[in-house]
């Protein structure tokens, strides 16, 4: 009793705070908690007559004909080949470019700089595959226009399986480094200048300066958004993956997101693509919390 | 902290727990398919038009390509509704895009009345089979006089059109035009030839002189090497590079199984089609076909071949891909080439019939007003305006009562002016011969006729052909799943070779893999199809 | 104070690499540009590069014409508007909550939240909820289930954890403010900066979002525009294999491809600049872990 009083007492008091959260938890329980009732399909043979409750229990049948497919060890390949080679390469750039952006003197440069790198932002992916395919064209692209005034012989870019991954990432880099690089800059922003004051009387360098005051200054951000970014590790990109893919490069570019897609919705094998969807999500869960722990471990900074 | 994250993560669970059960309980209430109502009402009339007295709605879904107008504008829509007092509420869900919507449809139970253009035969016998499409022999032999008499001339529309089960679940297309037999054109640049001096190639190995020539000798004659020898696309069967296989005895490079003394073929591990491969791969290495060919798609195809500075292309007409001026001044067909062993065979694609054109779920309270509808629809004449665009406007009789199209607007895509009054290609339309005997062909098909006289003697015939059936749904499961496998290792092996080469040193290994993927069972699948089919005729 | 040798080495370097990001980030789009003044023919034989070859304005004049894309273009930006405000709003209220530290149980309605960046019910149950709601085929289902997005309603958190300080809060109730007048006349206009970074954020999500579309919608007069430029740029062939007969359909894709990508980019460049001043300073507070 005396608990639930207390209880009451904690609510009471802020009831408004609730009131103005309502509207987010019915999101959430609604959109987000609602759906996750589905995820019994997985193990269940679904079929649209008997619908999700009723159609009949099978198991791991699904997850067993995932695991024991041909293309399982393909998939689980590249899913995390490309992610880890997204995340090596596609989070220090931004930092980079913040640091180096926050040491251009002159302001109104540094400025222009910043607006024309976050344009690509705003172009969306399926404009972006497209400008792909005309500027790495094996005909007319520029950079095989470039490469055959050298000598060399044009490389059809999309559809090397070995070229996928790195188009991939370094297109990503592109369209979204500028933008990435707003938040560290607003940090940088936030460094009390008298640091680097004292450091320049100390005759620091600025590569010293900002080895020893900017980057320190924005580790706490660097580290969120890197488990953030870990969090989604093996979601993004499938809408990207997808357009990009073809029967040549597919050995490196069929990843989970994609065969889901495939065997989900234009397959209409729905269970089992829930079956790899959840074992997707899983994985993700786990290296999520892997990394909290080990960030929490090694600098105290962690998400929860 | 962590003690927290540990309490908080056990509410989680046991809110998401909470969530699951509310949801299931209110999720249990799915309908049992109810089939077709007892008796039709008295509103209906099982003969004569129109069909029913009082004005009748009827749901139906079809995919929209990119040329159809709106389908309740369309004059020959509301002529068909005029006569037959069926109104039917269009739901055009565009082509882009239909295969998810679809199934999504038919996940969550929300179904129309019926649908026209759009179901693929996996969705047909699956559904069919699971009582949410209804059967609709009995419906046509009550109530569809004209699909009736076409199902009795032609006995191999109705075994096409029938499950393995017996019942037919779906309304096909038909349309006989001989030319429909096989599926590329190989069309030459007879203007590079004259200029370099050479005939229309007769054998492979011509055919790869002759490229040769126009890649390294200038046809065009402008001082530049920038002519491209050929271009073709991949994985596809219009414009594809797949008739070529014939010239080295194999049957079909594209869809993969033939039949030889009853026994079924798979077309990909023969060594015939690697010598296809070879032969591909000799000539992209010395740069005669383009390596856009495995990325692109018709359009980014017709924008290279309209310029006139392609050598070699594979078309149904050629009419798309280079427009008719060229067409006719520049462009001539090329016999099938005589292979090393001396085969010529030109590959068959039977595409007089098609299938899933027309099929009624359990949710419509009607289901002889539809079959009533699809047969109102196959009037002669009501048929041809469907087809083609109204009388008056778009089509014309001339003198000797013969149907001739009106040519369009200047400026206006053919297709786009008949898509606007009708709606093509996407009902169950089917002709007997006698009707399409009433038809003037058109530029199109007088250019496809010309053309199939050249390669009919060298279609691959009917008896080596898999015919087009249904599979019953275990069968497509399992193929689907086999499918899938085996067909993107096949396609990506194929680019592989012909771009790279090594099919010789890699033949085994190919093999093997194919083995481990199932592909023995794949082809046994196969194999009981074709003797179910062969048994029932 | 003199610069060391050093750091003009630096310099000099730092501003060089920013001369060749400007050249990779521009280009494309300058060719863009280009490109969409140029006869396609010219574009593929690869003779446009520097400057417009064969000007035609073929290209707009069809898309002037072409109803989808302005219905899509109308569509888009209602999707847009309405999505954003009620994205903006439910953020808001919802984060601030989550911002104070004597709301009891935010750490759990947290966990709750992060929980759901990873785990969902897949498509088909959300679809059937989607369905059940009613909302198949609306621009709700353009809107709702996407109302809230967790990584946003977290910076907005964090803004409101690091802007509005404790002192503030009790010295308004110490003159009888409640939660919902303190929120509402000095939190929100305190938020300017976090609501131009919800504005942007939202906004351009909404604008160049087309799953949901292709999964809710079927009726084409509701599609958004990046679902319309996805037909146009890259599907556009299948018809012509079911289409056994004749005449294939010539799609507008190569004339009018690159204008569209222009007239799908531009407003989400011209938006910016207005939000500009405001976004730095948000996304700075509300990046700060507090």
């Amino acid at each position: 009793m005396c608990t639930l009083k207390a209880f009451q007492k904690k609510i009471g008091v802020n009831w408004q705070l609730y009131l103005l959260f309502l509207p987010t938890l019915a999101y959430f329980l609604i959109f987000q908690y609602g759906p996750l009732y589905g995820i019994q399909i997985a193990f269940k043979d679904f079929s649209a007559v008997r619908g999700i409750t009723g159609s009949p229990w099978i198991g791991f049948e699904h997850f067993e004909r995932f695991f024991g497919s041909y293309q399982f060890w393909t998939l689980l390949y590249n899913t995390i080949e490309l992610s880890l080679y997204g995340l090596l390469v596609g989070f220090p750039v931004p930092i980079i470019l913040a640091l180096l952006l926050n040491q251009l003197g002159h302001e109104r440069f540094k400025r222009f700089v910043q607006t024309v790198s976050y344009a690509p932002h705003f172009i969306s992916t399926v404009v972006l595959v497209g400008m792909m395919f005309v500027f790495l064209s094996p005909n007319s692209g520029l950079l095989n226009q470039i490469i055959v005034a050298f000598g060399g012989d044009p490389v059809f870019f999309m559809a090397r399986p070995e070229w996928f991954k790195t188009l991939f990432v370094f297109s990503t880099v592109w369209q979204s480094a500028g933008w990435g690089a707003i938040i560290y800059l607003a940090a940088l922003a936030s460094i009390d200048p008298g640091l680097h004051e004292a450091a320049r009387i100390d005759g620091a360098s600025k590569l010293q300066r900002i080895r020893h005051i900017d980057l320190p200054g924005i580790m706490p951000t660097i580290i969120i958004l890197f488990i953030l970014e870990i969090g989604k590790l093996m979601t993004v990109g499938f809408e990207k993956a997808y357009l990009m893919q073809n029967s040549l490069n597919i050995d490196s570019s069929e990843i989970i997101q994609t065969y889901v897609y495939k065997t989900g919705l234009l397959g209409a094998q729905f269970s089992f693509s829930t079956a790899v969807g959840l074992f997707d999500a899983v994985i993700n869960f786990m290296i999520l919390i892997l990394f909290n722990r080990l960030s929490r471990r090694i600098s105290e900074t962690s998400l929860w | 902290m962590s003690t927290w994250t540990k309490k908080a993560g056990l509410g989680l669970l046991a809110a998401a727990l909470g969530t699951s059960l509310l949801a299931a309980c209110s999720n249990g209430n799915n309908e049992t398919p109810g089939g077709a109502e007892a008796e039709p009402g008295d509103n209906f009339n099982a003969t004569g038009y129109p069909i029913v007295d009082e004005k009748e709605t009827q749901h139906f879904v079809i995919s929209k390509g990119p040329a159809h107008g709106d389908f309740d504008e369309m004059d020959t829509v509301q002529a068909l509704e005029e006569m037959t007092n069926v109104h039917i509420q269009w739901e055009a869900i565009s082509q882009s895009g239909f295969d998810e919507k679809k199934n999504l449809m038919f996940a969550s139970g929300e179904l129309p009345d019926g649908f026209f253009l759009g179901l693929n035969s996996q969705d047909v016998i699956q559904y069919g089979q699971q009582g949410i499409l209804l059967p609709l022999e009995d419906l046509i032999e009550q109530y569809a006089p004209n699909i009736s008499r076409i199902f009795e001339d032609y006995p191999a529309v109705r075994q096409a059109a029938t499950a393995p089960d017996g019942h037919i679940y779906a309304l096909p297309w038909f349309e006989g035009y001989e030319y429909f037999l096989y599926r590329n054109t190989l069309l030459i640049n007879k203007t590079w030839l004259d200029n370099l001096g050479l005939d229309v190639p007769e054998t492979t190995e011509e055919f790869h002189e002759v490229l040769k020539a126009f890649k390294t000798q200038d046809p065009n004659g402008n001082g530049k090497a920038d002519e491209m020898a050929s271009t073709w696309l991949h994985n596809e069967a219009t414009r594809g590079y797949y008739e070529l296989f014939g010239a080295f005895g194999a049957v079909d490079a594209m869809d993969m199984f033939s039949i030889e003394d009853g026994k079924v073929r798979f077309e990909g591990v023969r060594d015939e089609y690697r010598d296809g491969l070879n032969y591909l791969h000799a000539l992209y290495a010395d740069g005669l076909i383009d390596p856009e060919t495995f990325t692109q798609n018709a359009d980014q195809l017709a924008a290279k071949t309209r310029t006139g500075n392609v050598g070699v292309l594979a078309a149904f007409t050629g009419i798309f891909e280079l427009g008719e001026e060229l067409l006719s001044e520049h462009y001539v067909a090329v016999p099938p080439l005589k292979g090393p062993n001396g085969d010529q065979l030109w590959r068959r694609q039977d595409n007089r019939l098609q299938q899933n054109f027309f099929s009624i779920t359990s949710e419509n309270p009607h289901p002889e007003v539809a079959i009533r509808l699809a047969d109102a629809m196959n009037e002669t004449d009501m048929r041809v305006q469907l087809h083609r665009g109204p009388f008056g406007t778009h089509l014309q009789r001339t003198d000797d009562g013969l149907i001739e199209p009106v040519d369009p607007p200047a400026g206006v895509n053919a297709l786009e002016f008949k898509g606007q009054e009708a709606p093509l290609n996407s009902l169950p339309l089917l002709y007997p011969q006698e009707d399409l005997d009433l038809n003037k062909p058109d530029a199109p098909q007088r250019y496809r006729m010309e053309f199939y006289e050249i390669y009919k003697p060298y279609i691959v015939p009917e008896e080596n052909y898999f015919p087009l059936t249904y599979i019953d749904e275990e069968k497509t499961r399992r193929l689907a799943i086999l499918e899938t496998d085996i067909m993107q290792y096949i396609r990506k092996m194929e680019a592989k070779w012909i771009i790279e080469g090594g099919a010789d040193a890699e033949w085994d290994a190919y093999l093997k893999e194919l083995g481990n993927m199932g592909l023995e069972e794949y082809i046994q699948i196969h194999q009981d199809v074709y003797d179910n089919l062969m048994s029932a005729q | 104070m003199r610069k060391t040798t050093g750091d003009k080495v630096f310099d000099l370097f730092n501003i060089a690499f920013m001369l060749l990001l400007l050249l990779i980030v521009l280009y494309p789009l300058y060719f863009i540009v280009i490109a969409s003044f140029s006869n396609p023919d010219r574009i593929n034989a690869g003779e446009v590069w520097i400057w417009v070859n064969d000007y035609t304005l073929k290209g707009y004049h069809e898309i002037f014409q072409h109803e989808r894309i302005w219905t899509g273009y109308r569509n888009t930006i209602i999707y847009m508007v309405v999505g954003t405000l009620i994205n903006v709003v439910i953020t808001l209220t919802g984060a601030y909550p989550l911002s104070r530290s004597d709301f009891y149980g935010r750490k759990f309605f947290m966990l709750l939240i992060v929980f759901t960046m990873f785990f969902s019910g897949g498509l088909i149950p959300m679809y059937l909820l989607v369905k059940n709601l009613g909302m198949v085929n609306t621009i709700w289902a353009m809107i709702l289930p996407q109302a809230v997005s967790a990584w946003n309603l977290i910076i907005a958190r964090t803004f409101f954890q690091n802007s509005i300080s404790n002192e503030l809060r009790e010295a308004a109730a110490i003159d009888g403010c409640s939660n919902l007048k303190f929120f509402l006349q000095i939190v929100i206009p305190l938020s300017k900066a976090i609501t131009a970074v919800m504005v942007l954020f939202y906004g351009v999500t909404h604008w160049n979002s087309y799953f949901q579309a292709l999964i809710y919608l079927r009726n084409e007069d509701l599609y958004p525009l990046q679902l319309v430029l996805r037909d146009i740029l890259i599907l556009s062939q299948s018809m012509s294999e079911m289409m056994a007969d004749q005449d294939d359909y010539e799609s507008l894709g190569e004339t009018i491809k690159y204008g569209v990508i222009i007239m799908a980019s531009v407003p989400m460049l011209v938006l910016y600049p207005f939000l500009q001043k405001y976004f730095v300073k948000g996304v700075m507070i509300g990046s700060l872990k507090g």
